[in-house]
């Protein structure tokens, strides 16, 4: 079924939408809460709480894109319940992944003391338009989905080389340009 | 991995859940959906039952070509075909293989040999007692230019990542690299890339960051490289050095060995072509 049909289903009250959404992005949706959460029971809570956050939030949202908004709150739920419950393994893939991208601190260097994560935020994104798109996509399923090399390899259809060439790289131009503007000092 | 992360700095994470939601949503909304087998191997398991037909079949085959070779054994031989033999040896009534002969052996032992090296080897391209400074100027002759810190790749990008991919794919990929070695006072050894080439085409370094032996070797998986120094008065200086990177180690002056570094009046005033071979793991 196509994403217009399951939001008409959403914004008619029909419960099929639930069962329809849980068929074609159930299994998305488990591998996204599960980057991030260690117990397979909070996955299972989090593509829940999803489920129900649909129903909840269609009406009165009307998605354009249903994966990316579905996408997105799996995220985000699976954050919460990881900070809530701190389900997250100390070591898991969630620290390893954040480590990797903290490698843009050199040894040495530090946050400015006036830092604000938003307008470290803004700059990220500044950069993040700026690169070419395959990195830009790269980068967002590694740092912010929290992406394995192996999963984005077979997002990107690209090898192992070149995905973490093109993180290290954006990691680089991030560092200097979050220097440049007193981020980091 | 960074270990030694001040905690206060860890502030620096709360940035990505600043980044433009636009960004975020046109990356989310291209999601392919995940394989088959999932990190944790527990969601979405095949059935056992998928390729029952697959299965079955091939079973089939497999009793009727049991049932059916001590037949065909007999009859094949008679016609004029043999069963696992070198052809013809028609009504001779069997077909126990002939032993290859003295040249089949040797053909078979060079190619065990390929088999055994599958990877060019790019330094043998020249001949032997081709100067070291007409191949460093052969390795030179393009013009791509690279900034080998995969930051700034100035030209050849594409070309650059078409190599990688080549590696990717675990096919045969093979890159010369013009450096300048350095040694630090840990008796370890760096390397300064000026130039690479890569099929062909040239790849200019034109920053100056040294990168360890180490860390290149790991990045990219090499399996073995060989070198090639450029000596102003001495012989060509040639060596293959095979090194798993399973090896914790970085590369020291003993791995080198003393005529690498020695034979050209010391460490860092001298140019070296190294040909590295990549390997998939």
């Amino acid at each position: 079924m196509d994403d217009k049909r399951i939001i008409e289903l959403f914004l008619a009250r029909d419960e099929e939408a639930i069962k329809k959404t849980q068929e074609k992005y159930g299994a998305i949706c488990r591998t996204i809460a599960a980057n991030i959460l260690s117990q397979r029971e909070d996955v299972e809570e989090c593509v829940n709480d999803v489920m129900l956050g649909l129903w909840n939030a269609i009406p009165p949202d009307e998605p354009k894109d249903l994966k990316a908004y579905i996408a997105r709150a799996v995220r985000n739920r699976a954050r919460d319940i990881g900070r809530e419950a701190n389900a997250w393994k100390r070591g898991g893939r969630v620290q390893i992944v954040g480590d990797e991208f903290l490698s843009i601190l050199e040894d040495g260097t530090d946050l400015a003391s006036d830092f604000e994560a938003k307008r470290a935020g803004e700059i990220i994104s500044g950069v993040l338009e700026l690169i070419p798109e395959a990195d830009k996509k790269i980068f967002v399923l590694r740092y912010w989905l929290g992406m394995d090399i192996s999963q984005i390899m077979h997002q990107m259809n690209f090898g192992e080389s070149r995905v973490k060439v093109s993180l290290h790289r954006t990691r680089k131009k991030l560092a200097d340009e979050l220097g440049k503007r007193g981020i980091i000092v | 991995m960074r270990t030694n992360i001040k905690p206060e700095n860890r502030r620096l994470l709360e940035a990505i859940e600043y980044i433009d939601e636009e960004i975020v949503l046109g990356v989310l909304a291209g999601l392919k959906d995940p394989e088959e087998k999932s990190i944790h191997g527990e969601y979405q398991k095949p059935s056992p039952f998928k390729y029952w037909r697959q299965f079955t079949a091939m079973a089939a085959c497999l009793i009727l070509l049991t049932a059916a070779f001590p037949v065909l054994n007999y009859v094949l031989p008679r016609i004029g075909i043999s069963i696992g033999g070198r052809g013809g040896n028609a009504g001779a009534g069997t077909s126990e293989l002939e032993a290859p002969t003295q040249a089949e052996t040797q053909a078979l032992e060079t190619e065990d040999e390929k088999i055994d090296s599958p990877y060019p080897r790019a330094i043998d391209a020249y001949p032997a007692d081709m100067p070291a400074e007409e191949i460093y100027a052969d390795v030179l002759k393009g013009g791509w230019v690279v900034n080998y810190d995969f930051s700034e790749i100035e030209a050849g990008e594409d070309l650059w990542l078409d190599f990688l991919n080549k590696v990717d794919r675990g096919e045969p990929a093979r890159i010369l690299i013009a450096t300048y070695p350095l040694e630090y006072p840990d008796g370890t050894i760096s390397i300064e890339l000026h130039e690479v080439v890569y099929d062909g085409k040239l790849f200019t370094h034109t920053g100056g960051s040294h990168r360890g032996i180490d860390s290149i070797l790991k990045d990219f998986n090499i399996f073995r490289f060989e070198y090639l120094t450029k000596i102003e008065h001495e012989s060509n200086n040639r060596k293959t050095i095979k090194w798993m990177l399973t090896h914790k180690n970085p590369y020291t002056y003993e791995d080198f060995g003393d005529e690498f570094m020695s034979n050209n009046g010391g460490i860092g005033d001298h140019e070296s072509i190294m040909s590295f071979y990549y390997y998939k793991n």
